[in-house]
Formats: structure tokens, C-alpha cells, sequence
């Protein structure tokens, strides 16, 4: 076993954690160096693709009249991310909805407030419905053309890079420390692991429940992603009294109560671990049953009730299920 | 009318008594048969070889769910803010959690 470093701290409105253990390659950097530069990399990263910052790269994207725009590599990166996500997810992902997410209250960072509770809102929350694409997909106009260093959409499409962010900055981590011996990178639990470490002995991850905070499952990962989605951190009351929350069904703009309140995705990426998190939230028990069937997941009922879909299921090599064992 | 025509007259009436009378017995005959159940068409189709028994193909869909039933608890307590360990061992003091953030 070999010496790793251990970080936690606190950026993308979330606690993020790096553990890393020694280089495979001499040459780079001792692993609490290359925590602290991963660490500034990440603030770089939040600074810059941040809808709450007005001095943002996205903010000034936003607020560009042109059709088309001038974008740094980490911009252009990041719109195409959440094309990507939106393509994966039929359009249940969409990066186009910054106008209406606004509309519901999330018009800046909810970081340090207390959230609404899920129980209440709960009670109160329509019947349950699976969201669906909207018919219009304007996320299809947006074009990024690297040659130009440009991001080319209709004037006045606003693109919010949030629901990708953390997937997506787990990645790029995870792909700047592939010479150490293993790693983890937490974006505030989107989640990327590797290392040849991983891929001998798999790191142990836990998911957690919702409502409880507990542990409802141990998951193993030699590489890849993991990312959870849930209603129980964004969530507020409107002015109205009603409540809402970050998650948005696309066809009406309006929060979704699908039947699900987490949603927890295993894939080869972070990226594409947050896009099905969140496509099994929207979607509720049926559409997550299809979208975590390959890679695996889990998800939280509207009772509390905990499922597990996919390869982590009974029969599934990958899990290691806590409750009823010694753990 | 002449003797040979008288002959021949007569011959041709036997052939045909005889044939009606043939015909009637035969009919009689089959007549018998059919009343007393032995209808030799209705025989044929019993006696022919049985149809095979059609397959009927059952598919059984088995859906696997494991529903975990929580007792209820207090809420875990939120991971302190900023904070560097440097562990001797190979692994983490604490497991990485994935959740809502």
C-alpha cells in the first residue's frame, strides 16, 4: 500500500474531494501537490463556467448579441458537454432551459441556504409524471466550431453548462491525474475513479439516501463514474408557497415529480454518469429501469423505498449491498 | 312384330329389370349400413391419423427488484468544509459518498 493524499474542500457550490495516491512515472508531481494544483483547477474551472459570476466566460457567452460568440477551450468544452448530454438523453438534459430555471427561483446560488423540505414538498406535489423533451430542442442550433475558437446558436439562446459541470470537471481531473497510481475525484458526489490501483483493487463508494442520509449502498469501481441526482438539496419555496426545485421537465419548463427522489447512475465517465442520474430522475421507475439497465444504478422512490437497477442488482458483480451484512 | 324381334325385345327388358334390381339392393344395402352407424365416409375421417396437438409457446418475464425498506434515522451529518489528511495506508479514512449536491 502506498501513501495517498486526502482533500476536501469547497467550490461549484458543492464539498469536493480529491484522493490521490503516488505517480506510477517518475517525474510528476508528489500527490499533495498535484491535489493543490487540481484544486486551483477546479476553482479556475467554477470561476469561469459559473451562471452566478457575472465576470463568467458563460455569462459574457450569455449576454453576447451575435450569433456567434468568441469561446475559450474550457467553454466550448463545456456547451459541448451539455450538447452531448442532451443528445444522450433524447433531450431530457437540456441546456437550453437557463429562462425558464430562472422563472421557477433558482435566479442565483442557492449555496449555503437551507434547502426546503423534500417530506413537505412531497405531500404537496402533483401526481406523478415523467418529464418529457421539449418539442422545439433548440439545444440542435447551438454549433461549436474549435477551428474558429467560436460558439455559433440564435441570438438571445442562452446555454446554462450547470446540469454538466460537475460530470464534466470530474472528468477532465480524472484525465489530468491518469499517471498516478489511483485516484478519486469528488465534484460534490459526481464522482470519477481510475488509476491501475482501481483497476486491481475497486475503491468503495457509498450512496446516500435522500431523506435518511444513510448509507443505502456500497458500490465498487475499478474505473469510471458514478453521479447522483436528487430532489432534496435544490429545492425552495416559490413566492406562491408552492415548492420547487432545479430538476425541470423541458416539455412544460416546470419542476418534475416523477415518482423518484434520487436517482444514482454507474458509467464509463462522470459526464455520462451525471446525464443518466438525472435522465432516470426525469423519466421516474420506468424510464430509470431503461436508462440505468447497462451500467447500473440506483434509485429512491417518493417513499423512500431504495432500488437497484442493472448490473448492481441481484446477480450483479459490481455492488456490495450493506444492509443485513456486515458492512 | 317377328319372333327375333320378340327376343330381343325381351332381353333388353331383362338387362334392365336386372340392373334397377342390382341398384335397389346395393342401395338397400348401404342404406342398412348408414342407419346402423356405419357410415363408411364418417369411418374414413375417424380412422384417419390424428392431428398433432398444437404448441403453445409460454414466455415467462422475470423482472428482478430488490426494495430496501429503511427504518427510519436521523440525517447524516454533512461533510466538514475544507479538510487535507495524508494516510500511511492505501486507503481513504472514509469512503467517497456520491449524492445529491
Amino acid at each position: 500500500m502506498s501513501p495517498l493524499h486526502d482533500i476536501t474542500f469547497h467550490s461549484m457550490g458543492s464539498d469536493i474531494r480529491l484522493i490521490i495516491e503516488n505517480p506510477l512515472l517518475p517525474g510528476l508531481d508528489s500527490p499533495e501537490v498535484a491535489a493543490q494544483q487540481e484544486r486551483s483547477y477546479i476553482e479556475d474551472f467554477a470561476a469561469r463556467l459559473s451562471r452566478f459570476r457575472p465576470d463568467s466566460e458563460l455569462c459574457a457567452l450569455n449576454a453576447d448579441p451575435a450569433h456567434e460568440a468568441p469561446a475559450s477551450l474550457l467553454l466550448r468544452t463545456a456547451v459541448a458537454a451539455g450538447v452531448w448530454a442532451a443528445e444522450r438523453s433524447y433531450g431530457l438534459v437540456d441546456p437550453t432551459l437557463l429562462g425558464e430555471i430562472e422563472a421557477v427561483g433558482y435566479e442565483s446560488s442557492q449555496d449555503g441556504h437551507e434547502p426546503a423540505s423534500l417530506h413537505e414538498a412531497l405531500t404537496s406535489a402533483p401526481p406523478a409524471s415523467p418529464a418529457r423533451p421539449r418539442t422545439s430542442a433548440r439545444w440542435r442550433e447551438i454549433e461549436i466550431d474549435h477551428e474558429r475558437a467560436t460558439v455559433r446558436r440564435p441570438p438571445g439562446l442562452r446555454i446554462d453548462t450547470g446540469g454538466t459541470g460537475k460530470g464534466l470537471a470530474a472528468d477532465a481531473v480524472a484525465h489530468r491525474l491518469r499517471g498516478y497510481t489511483r485516484f478519486v475525484v469528488d465534484c460534490g458526489g459526481d464522482i470519477a475513479v481510475g488509476g491501475i490501483g482501481h483497476a486491481l483493487d475497486p475503491i468503495a463508494v457509498e450512496v446516500e439516501h435522500p431523506l435518511t442520509g444513510e448509507c443505502v449502498h456500497v458500490l465498487r469501481l475499478a474505473a469510471g463514474g458514478v453521479a447522483t441526482s436528487g430532489l432534496n438539496v435544490r429545492i425552495w419555496r416559490a413566492r406562491d408557497g408552492s415548492f420547487a426545485h432545479h430538476l425541470l421537465d423541458p416539455s412544460s419548463g416546470e419542476p418534475v415529480w416523477s415518482g423518484l427522489i434520487g436517482a444514482t447512475a454507474l458509467a464509463p465517465s462522470a459526464l455520462e454518469a451525471e446525464t443518466l442520474s438525472k435522465m432516470a430522475l426525469l423519466t421516474g421507475p420506468a424510464g430509470a429501469r431503461r436508462a440505468l439497465a447497462r451500467h447500473g444504478g440506483v434509485v429512491v422512490h417518493n417513499d423512500g423505498d431504495v432500488e437497484l437497477i442493472g448490473p448492481v442488482g441481484p446477480g450483479g458483480a459490481r455492488a456490495q449491498h450493506l444492509l443485513g451484512s456486515a458492512a | 312384330m317377328s319372333d327375333r324381334a320378340l327376343n330381343q325385345a325381351r332381353g333388353r327388358l331383362i338387362v334392365a329389370w336386372a340392373t334397377v334390381a342390382i341398384f335397389l339392393g346395393v342401395l338397400a344395402l348401404l342404406a342398412t349400413r348408414v342407419a346402423g352407424g356405419q357410415d363408411p365416409a364418417l369411418r374414413a375421417r375417424a380412422a384417419a391419423a390424428p392431428l398433432p396437438p398444437r404448441r403453445v409457446l409460454v414466455r415467462r418475464i422475470l423482472e428482478k427488484r430488490v426494495i430496501v425498506h429503511l427504518p427510519p434515522s436521523a440525517p447524516a451529518q454533512p461533510t466538514q468544509a475544507s479538510q487535507q489528511v495524508s494516510a500511511p495506508g492505501g486507503y481513504p479514512s472514509s469512503l467517497p459518498v456520491t449524492r445529491t449536491s
